[in-house]
């Protein structure tokens, strides 16, 4: 078997040569274009104001907005369960004499997953490395694997087609222990279960830092709801919203179909520049969006995900692609979607009306 | 490091970085990128190499963690990736290839970093930041999916 496997795997060759190689590296470290090249997606960030997510309608005529989409309809797809049964409690711990890290709670609804960790320093060697640790959420890429890295990934969706996550971290910090959020959120939903991989530094019985990683299985136990968006006219020139989702935990808008003509005369590098492009189409129409709480309360949303996916149409004058807007959570709370009675888009209300 | 030495260890581990990422990310594009952005983080290194075997394990965790890094971030949209995997010139080695990388990426990489490069469990634990259990456990698993993958084709 080994051998096999060492005799295909000899037959696979970079295309590039080592000349090549080197002269693309030299050339990138002197022009100290160190960034890592630009993905195919963009995540905004939380910017106050005008920052909440979605989808195209506004910044173009309102009017023709407000003709396009008359309701919103409602559907559920499943049982909502109640978010306090889906929180999966104290999924894995592990101690040394030192210290004790314990995975406290899970929830996912399969796109978004939060896991709550709690470090406990037990003894006056783990509470200076509990200090003095400058904990990344992040993957380290880097040589120094013994760094502290808190992160997890997702497993099982390596091998599926559309997936991305981030981890964000909150703590509070104090000499006893260490709290952190971690958040992995994937483009597109997949309920049911899904492995993630924790990874963790410990301080081992030796006064080690060690780097570790764990198997944490995930009930994505949470069923969205999901409200179509009827008798939408294309929003503006190229977009169309077709449906939202909410959970208890993210917001997401999909089936966006996107066309982009090179009216001016542009080419662009369908590979390279296409995030770009589409992005900045659909950007200038992205809004502050709001749920509308059954209380009156509203809820925006801290960011979102852009995904598109190109068709068959497009080359290097004209884009058509599917686009969505996903992923937009809540920021720290928890939402019950049965409590959300409306949607408003650029000042424009609508109503969530369930499907007879 | 100079670029004197980065050329020699270009010359020298190349292939195998190359190889290392194409089989976490399965596709000849990223694998390239992922090459480059390797040896261009050699460049930058302040670090010291004992020796040459200490650089090859340095660029291992690299690439493989630059390989977790696309893999976990990127929205892969419209990637044929058997196309672009056709790396031999025998189209059954190809599919051979192919049905190979069908594993799992956590099993992929041990097996690959086993079989191919011929570090042991524990280096491996190192070069992809876990524990020697799990790289065992992985390993275990991995090489029984390989080992049906390889006897069904030889039945066919």
């Amino acid at each position: 078997m080994k051998e096999k496997y060492n005799e295909l795997f000899s037959k696979i060759m970079p295309k590039t040569d080592d000349d090549e190689l080197f002269d693309a590296v030299v050339m990138r470290a002197e022009q100290e274009q160190c960034a890592k090249k630009k993905r195919i997606f963009k995540r905004v960030a939380f910017v106050p104001a005008v920052a909440l997510l979605i989808v195209s309608i506004a910044a173009i005529s309102v009017g023709a907005v407000y003709g396009g989409i008359q309701y919103l309809k409602t559907s559920k797809y499943g049982q909502n369960e109640e978010v306090a049964q889906s929180i999966q409690s104290f999924v894995f711990s592990d101690s040394s004499k030192h210290i004790n890290m314990t995975v406290e709670e899970l929830l996912s609804d399969g796109q978004k997953t939060i896991a709550v960790v709690h470090y406990e320093a037990l003894t006056d060697e783990g509470k200076v490395w509990l200090e003095e640790r400058e904990f990344s959420v992040d993957t380290i890429v880097s040589s120094q694997l013994e760094a502290y890295a808190l992160g997890i990934m997702p497993l099982d969706f390596l091998v599926h087609t559309a997936f991305t996550h981030t981890t964000d971290e909150i703590s509070e910090t104090n000499a006893e222990g260490r709290y952190y959020r971690l958040i992995f959120m994937q483009n597109g939903r997949d309920t049911g279960k899904m492995e993630l991989e924790f990874n963790y530094g410990m301080l081992n019985d030796d006064g080690e830092s060690v780097a570790l990683s764990e198997i944490l299985n995930v009930d994505c136990g949470i069923e969205p709801l999901r409200f179509e968006i009827c008798d939408a006219e294309n929003i503006g020139e190229h977009v169309q919203p077709i449906y939202i989702e909410l959970t208890n935990l993210t917001f997401g808008i999909y089936g966006v179909t996107d066309i982009y003509g090179g009216d001016n005369g542009d080419t662009f590098n369908v590979d390279t520049d296409t995030a770009d492009a589409v992005y900045d189409m659909v950007s200038d129409k992205l809004i502050g969006a709001e749920l509308v709480m059954a209380d009156g309360n509203k809820i925006g949303f801290n960011n979102f995900t852009m995904m598109y996916q190109l068709t068959e149409e497009s080359n290097s004058k004209n884009l058509n692609c599917n686009v969505s807007i996903s992923s937009g959570d809540y920021g720290d709370e928890i939402i019950d979607p049965d409590d959300v009675i409306g949607l408003e888009l650029g000042g424009i209300y609508y109503e969530l009306v369930p499907i007879e | 490091m100079d670029a004197k030495q980065l050329e020699t260890y270009i010359t020298l581990y190349h292939t195998t970085v190359y190889r290392v990422a194409y089989s976490y990310v399965k596709n000849s594009a990223d694998a390239e990128d992922i090459c480059q952005e390797a040896f261009l983080k050699l460049y930058k290194t302040s670090e010291i190499f004992e020796s040459d075997e200490n650089c090859r394990a340095w660029l291992m965790k690299v690439t493989v963690n630059l390989s977790k890094n696309l893999l976990k971030s990127a929205w892969i949209t419209r990637r044929d990736e058997l196309d672009d995997s056709i790396q031999c010139e025998n189209a059954e080695d190809n599919q051979l290839i192919e049905k190979v990388l069908g594993l799992s990426p956590k099993y992929r990489i041990v097996i690959h970093l086993y079989y191919f490069e011929g570090y042991s469990v524990k280096e491996i634990a190192s070069i992809i930041g876990t524990s020697v259990s799990t790289v065992t456990t992985r390993l275990a698993r991995g090489r029984e999916q390989l080992k049906k993958i390889l006897l069904k084709e030889e039945s066919e």
